[in-house]
């Protein structure tokens, strides 16, 4: 065996094996890729139904519309109706940084708090009734600390949303001035999820208007 | 092997040759994850199935790396199958990556499993090698879930969620950093010490 390694060590024999391992492993990555992804995708869709039950009041139907297209992370608003009349509007966003034009077409203020999050983007779908609260707040994706920034996903820091009214300038945490209890160790994570309720708000208020329903 | 044989192993990756206390590597993931136990419990998880794995793939092949690009050779087998076991888990398993889906990144970047890559699998047969990083795996797990017991214990008065002592505040200080820190050095301290009375 050691023979056999001291004679592999020639330059181009190195050579050959890294390239063969690249070759190999990234001719495996795409393979397990090509198997998984529309499973995984599934897995967001159901993940997604489950989290709007979760978020809006009783409904029978919903209407999802694309607001901001993106192949990772798409910001969407789903109308929810009962008996044809809409009962509750759900806002998918993320705390990912949106460019000034990006922002004039989802008609968001130019001056909004853009925090972002510790890890990747955290996405949230954001529930809202049709008269202007917060239903509730679902965390989609979060890679945040575990321990510390996950935390947004407990009860207790959720309940500084639900059934929030929408007043823009409260929607900040307390260390910025604001209404919303900041998770401890985790100023950054709550920071970022406010700043995507703030957003979900924007977007709910345009959507409202356009319904046109008073 | 037979069981004595295999006891013999456990013991070894548990007490003797225990990664965080006798062999210190993985520190980051040690550190990180202790907040509770359950997350400690988590990562270990994570860290037996995808050691054990990592181990008999590197076994397998290490006839065919050359010794000079042995460890470029390891990280992208280990990378590699770090993302596969990612994507299956997240595809096939989806509520197990709720739980553990934070961890599976960190482990490309854990010590342990290039180490005992390097230190075992590199030189020894296939089914020896799946045993080391089996115990290997067992010895991290327990060295995490104790760390993790003391800190969520002096953090909150809980083991695993359930409240042992009601605390009225919570201790944040050993959620944090420091109390990782400080956790790991004292338990390191006590493990040298009594090691040291043993000799």
């Amino acid at each position: 065996m050691m023979n056999r390694i001291r004679k592999g060590n020639s330059d181009l024999n190195l050579l050959i094996v890294l390239t063969l391992f690249s070759a190999i492993s990234g001719l495996i990555l795409a393979l397990v890729n090509n198997v998984t992804k529309d499973r995984i995708a599934m897995v967001a869709v159901i993940k997604q139904k489950k989290a709007l039950m979760e978020v809006m009041p009783a409904f029978d139907t919903a209407e999802a519309e694309t607001i901001l297209a993106d192949p990772m992370d798409p910001f969407e608003l789903f109308v929810c109706k009962k008996d044809q009349k809409p009962v509750g509007i759900a806002v998918m966003a993320s705390s990912r940084l949106l460019s000034a034009e990006q922002l004039k077409k989802l008609a968001i203020p130019e001056n909004i708090r853009q925090d972002q999050s510790y890890a990747d983007p955290i996405k949230l779908l954001v529930g809202f009734t049709i008269d202007g609260k917060i239903k509730g707040v679902s965390i989609l994706d979060c890679k945040e600390t575990p321990g510390l920034g996950t935390n947004i996903n407990t009860p207790a820091f959720k309940s500084n949303y639900v059934d929030a009214g929408i007043d823009l300038k409260k929607w900040s945490v307390k260390k910025d001035g604001g209404d919303v209890e900041q998770l401890t160790a985790a100023t950054i994570s709550s920071r970022a999820t406010t700043a995507i309720v703030a957003k979900s708000i924007a977007i709910y208020k345009n959507k409202v208007k356009s319904l046109n329903l008073k | 092997m037979g069981l004595d044989n295999l006891k013999k192993e456990l013991y070894r990756g548990v007490v003797t040759e225990n990664p965080t206390f006798r062999i210190v590597l993985g520190m980051c993931p040690t550190l990180a994850t202790t907040t509770s136990v359950q997350n400690a419990l988590g990562m270990g998880i994570s860290v037996i199935a995808v050691l054990t794995c990592s181990n008999i793939a590197i076994s397998m092949l290490r006839n065919v790396i050359p010794n000079k690009v042995r460890i470029p050779a390891f990280v992208v087998v280990i990378a590699t199958f770090v993302t596969v076991v990612d994507l299956l888990i997240a595809a096939f398993i989806p509520p197990l990556y709720e739980a553990l889906g934070i961890f599976i990144p960190l482990i490309v970047v854990n010590c342990i499993i290039l180490g005992r890559a390097e230190a075992y699998a590199a030189k020894n047969e296939v089914l020896p090698s799946a045993i080391d990083g089996l115990v290997m795996g067992i010895g991290f797990t327990c060295s995490l879930a104790l760390i993790g017991s003391i800190r969520e214990f002096l953090s909150a008065g809980t083991l695993l969620g359930y409240t042992v002592v009601p605390f009225t505040h919570k201790f944040i200080l050993m959620t944090l950093a420091p109390g990782a820190f400080i956790t790991l050095g004292l338990t390191l301290a006590l493990i040298n010490f009594l090691q040291s009375k043993e000799n």
